[in-house]
């Protein structure tokens, strides 16, 4: 079940899994989008992505140390594989690739 | 959970939050979940307060109630077998693609069989389901009546329903019905033909529930002049449904009523059938007789009480009314004298749900079914299901067999036994399941196949009835796994090494003998019965009834003319062609007009009534009715006018031996002549008693014609008609119609039993056809060597046949007494029938063993023609 496709959302996920890299858990990736992109999100969405991106093979996952701050629960840590880091990068050239296509018109029209 | 913390803000939040999530969530992903859940919950206690944050929490958990989250492992686990199970179809496909006859026979016999049994069960089931969807069907009963031995009525005494619920109190509620038929209803000077109306009165609507769109239920039909009709006449009339308070005429004498209460049209098959109510306030007579057959009496019975309580009612009713007002006055001295008479009243109860199958009074309100027809269609039916299932379960392990090179190497390559099982079970279910896709469709055609072998019309679509369907489709899927046992444990039971080696054996085949055998066994069954049925309406259709039917002309409502009734005859007695006329009421063949005669002679203990035709002194003529003893009827003989002529039944009932003319059958009727025993009912029925006396208020007009000169006379006769009485129509019907009538119900049962017959045949052929194949083939070397070693062709195709033949024979054997029983049991419906001769068997048995050889030799044959070099070469 392997696709090579990446939704919008998932890309922002994976994002950021990789930008908090030892503190990527549910939680904290809600409110890096919060805090990075202005954006409130759906804790419950955020896991559904995280598990979709683990079966793609973008992340993988393992129990963190337990903590007092969340009555003892253990942290479920994301850490971005090569193979998402290589979605990452693909996607990113791509984006600049299409950037460079369109026309620079409106910009100078401005 | 909560209650492992020993952080005191985690015991306020809500246990019943995190329990729930608890439950539907897989418990992999549950901690970090809950961990991340409570930490939230934490945030949120300390920006919004513990109850804002408890609400956040219950909502959150809420939001993780998703598919993604609840099945994520289940999810995985299908992901891994939907490739197998691609796989698994495609080989399915591939394999019936590679047989693409034999794919055809075993896939198109199963669609054939249970298309078939589909329709007729549909048929079977709606036949079955009358009046059952009404609520209160169980505890509503119709009470009919007979007296005088004159017939059991499905109507009965207007009297019954005053005197009933007084004496017992049992009773809910009850309703009368006079039912009229072709009643004209005109709206606005438009008038319609409407088919039935019913009189009844506003008990009616709480007895049998109806959905009212408009009106008031409980107060419909109360008052006079009310009526209710169904949305469907409503828009047929008006062509809208919102028409309470309009006023509609109705009959000849345009009575008015109003129209109080519009219903939907039932959703079910009742034996009900109007469309149209009226108050029957201006019905009711206040009639004291019990002996009368005027009003459908229905009682709704107390939840509490079952038909023997009314059973049990009526009886008291018998001995306290019935007796006392009818039987003593007749002379009866005790009441068990009086209720062992067949003069007695008798009451006839049928539960609602039983009315349109079970009871077969006189006058029913509409035409029943056939109980009987319903059984051997339903026998039938599931014959041929089950042949078809047969037919399908012996090809596809025949089939199988062929397959043992592909389990061999499945096994070798290391799949598990049990993936072997799937493998086959899915097969056979994917095969089957493609039957009943094709059977959907067959079954639409059946339908107008049957309706134009038949004449009748079965069904609309199946579609009526879409849960039956599905039954169907549960069936068809148990057939399929049925069939894919036997090759799915019976093939994969084998060590690879044999397999492979090529020497498996493809089983003893005595099941599949035994499966061809009892496919037999039901064919031959019904050929023989085929071949009796037409046998018994060929003799039906021929046999001479005692009397001459052809070429009479009866016209109908003759009283119609009144006065002039005698002019018209007249002026066509002149017509060229016209041999014989006579007024009369009542004619062979016919029960429109029936009229009865009571008499009693010194030998009988009490009355007796005896059917009556009323003629005139040229009515045995215009029959050929033939006189054995005295005379007929003499014109203008005054004391002719209390004569009788009576059938041989009749001296025979009657007692009055050898010499029977001048004898006094009543007060005043003196026998004067006897006619020959001719039949004048159905011969279904032995000849009954019949006494022929001249009428003075004749019904009908009889002729005696030409053939040649029947075109012009009628149009003539109907000349004369309008002149005389332009507003009446002029109704006219040939006296052999009437058997003629009495024989097309026959024929319909006769058609279907031979369309059932070659249908089954079909099938049995097609697995029979295939098989031969099989064998043949599996036999192809053996054959090869044979002919090496100087066997002739004729030899090879005997030796192929030989073993069908024996099944063919064995499956004689066994149903030649079925046969004799079934067949017996279906001719002693009849008081005249034909013999059960041996060579209806014989050629049952010549047919049948032609008809497996036809299926059976062209793969034989083709077998014993081919090279043998060819066969041969390629080991």
């Amino acid at each position: 079940m392997n696709k090579e496709y990446l939704g919008e959302f998932e890309e922002l996920v994976l994002t950021m899994v990789g930008i908090l890299q030892e503190e990527a858990y549910g939680n904290a990736i809600v409110g890096e989008i919060d805090q990075r992109v202005g954006r409130k999100v759906n804790l419950s969405a955020v896991h559904v992505t995280l598990y979709r991106l683990e079966d793609k093979g973008y992340v993988k996952s393992y129990m963190g140390g337990s903590t007092n701050a969340r009555g003892g629960r253990r942290k479920r840590i994301f850490q971005v594989t090569n193979a998402g880091l290589a979605m990452l990068r693909a996607r990113k050239e791509q984006q600049v690739q299409l950037w460079k296509l369109i026309p620079q018109l409106k910009m100078s029209a401005l | 959970m909560a209650e492992r913390s020993n952080d005191s803000e985690f015991n306020r939040s809500p246990g019943i939050a995190l329990r729930f999530l608890a439950w539907f969530c897989p418990s992999a992903l549950f901690e970090g979940i809950e961990g991340d859940l409570l930490e939230q919950f934490d945030k949120d206690t300390k920006f919004f307060g513990i109850r804002k944050a408890q609400r956040r929490l219950l909502w959150n958990v809420i939001k993780f109630f998703r598919l993604e989250i609840i099945f994520r492992n289940k999810i995985k686990f299908n992901m891994t077998n939907t490739t197998l199970l691609t796989s698994y179809f495609k080989v399915a496909f591939r394999n019936l693609w590679r047989n693409k006859g034999f794919s055809a026979i075993t896939i198109g016999g199963l669609a054939i069989g249970i298309s078939c049994s589909l329709v007729i069960f549909l048929f079977v089931y709606g036949e079955w389901s009358y009046d059952k969807g009404f609520s209160k069907s169980d505890r509503i009963y119709r009470i009919g009546i007979s007296f005088f031995n004159i017939g059991q009525f499905a109507n009965g005494p207007e009297k019954l329903l005053d005197v009933l619920p007084k004496e017992f109190d049992g009773v809910e509620n009850a309703t009368r019905i006079r039912n009229e038929r072709n009643v004209p209803i005109k709206v606005k000077d438009i008038t319609f033909q409407e088919a039935t109306v019913y009189y009844t009165d506003t008990a009616y609507f709480k007895i049998f529930d109806y959905d009212f769109l408009s009106g008031d239920s409980k107060k419909a039909l109360a008052g006079p002049n009310e009526a209710v009709v169904t949305k469907k006449l409503a828009e047929k009339l008006f062509g809208r449904t919102d028409v309470l308070g309009q006023v509609i005429e109705v009959g000849k004498k345009n009575l008015p009523f109003t129209i109080t209460g519009v219903v939907k049209n039932l959703g079910f098959n009742s034996h009900l059938k109007t469309e149209l109510w009226l108050s029957n306030q201006s019905m009711l007579t206040g009639e004291v007789a019990w002996s009368s057959a005027s009003f459908y009496n229905y009682v709704l019975l107390k939840p509490n009480n079952a038909e023997t309580d009314l059973r049990q009612a009526l009886n008291l009713l018998f001995e306290n009314h019935v007796y006392p007002e009818s039987g003593k006055p007749m002379g009866f001295k005790s009441l068990e004298d009086y209720r062992n008479n067949n003069m007695a009243i008798k009451f006839y109860v049928h539960k609602l749900p039983d009315i349109y199958l079970k009871s077969k009074l006189n006058f029913e309100i509409s035409p029943g079914g056939n109980e009987s027809n319903i059984y051997i269609f339903s026998a039938v039916s599931v014959f041929i299901l089950i042949l078809a299932a047969v037919n399908f379960v012996n090809l596809t392990t025949a089939r199988a067999a062929r397959r043992a090179k592909e389990v061999g190497i499945r096994k070798a390559m290391g799949t598990l036994r049990s993936k072997l099982v799937i493998q086959f079970l899915l097969e056979s279910v994917t095969t089957s399941l493609i039957s009943m896709i094709m059977a959907l469709v067959l079954a639409e055609i059946f339908l107008r196949i049957f309706e134009m072998v038949t004449g009748t019309v079965l069904l609309d679509t199946i579609w009526r009835n879409p849960y039956s369907v599905g039954l169907f489709f549960m069936f068809s899927l148990l057939v399929g796994i049925l069939s894919g046992i036997y090759p799915a444990f019976y093939l994969t039971s084998f060590v690879p090494v044999k397999v492979l080696k090529g020497n498996i054996a493809t089983g003893s085949g005595s099941f599949r003998n035994f499966l061809v055998v009892f496919q037999f066994t039901i064919s031959i069954l019904l050929i023989s019965c085929a071949l009796v049925v037409q046998n018994q309406l060929h003799f039906m259709a021929t046999k001479n009834l005692g009397f001459d039917q052809k070429n009479v002309l009866t016209v109908d409502h003759i009283d119609l003319l009144k006065t002039s009734a005698q002019t018209f005859r007249n002026e066509l007695d002149n017509f060229p062609g016209v041999s014989n006329s006579s007024f009369h009421m009542g004619e062979p063949g016919s029960k429109r007009i029936m009229s009865f005669r009571a008499f009693q002679t010194p030998k009988m203990e009490h009355p007796a009534s005896v059917f009556t035709y009323y003629g005139d002194e040229n009515f045995l003529g215009l029959n050929g009715m033939r006189l054995i003893k005295g005379r007929s009827f003499i014109k203008d003989l005054a004391s002719d006018s209390s004569s009788v002529i009576l059938n041989e039944a009749a001296v025979q009932m009657l007692g009055l031996g050898d010499d029977p003319i001048g004898a006094l059958v009543d007060q005043k009727s003196r026998v004067i002549g006897v006619v020959n025993d001719f039949h004048w009912e159905s011969l279904r029925n032995k000849i009954a008693p019949l006494a022929i006396a001249l009428g003075n208020e004749p019904a009908e007009l009889g002729f005696k014609l030409e053939a040649t000169a029947i075109p012009s006379f009628l149009k003539r006769a109907e000349e004369k008609w309008k002149l005389l009485v332009p507003d009446e129509p002029f109704q006219y019907h040939f006296l052999d119609s009437n058997f003629g009538e009495l024989l097309s119900k026959e024929k319909v049962f006769g058609r279907a039993i031979n369309f059932f017959t070659f249908l089954a045949i079909f099938i049995s052929c097609l697995g029979l056809y295939g098989l031969s194949a099989f064998t043949a083939e599996q036999r192809t070397k053996e054959i090869g060597i044979r002919k090496v070693l100087g066997a002739s062709a004729l030899h090879i195709v005997t030796m192929l046949n030989k073993r069908f033949t024996l099944l063919v024979v064995i499956a004689l054997v066994i149903s030649v007494p079925l046969s004799v029983y079934v067949i017996q049991k279906w001719l002693s419906e009849f008081a005249y029938r034909v013999e059960l001769t041996a060579w209806i068997f014989i050629l049952t048995s010549l047919s049948s063993l032609l008809i497996a050889w036809m299926a059976v030799s062209y793969h034989s044959i083709k077998a014993a023609w081919i090279n043998p070099s060819e066969t041969l070469k390629y080991e």
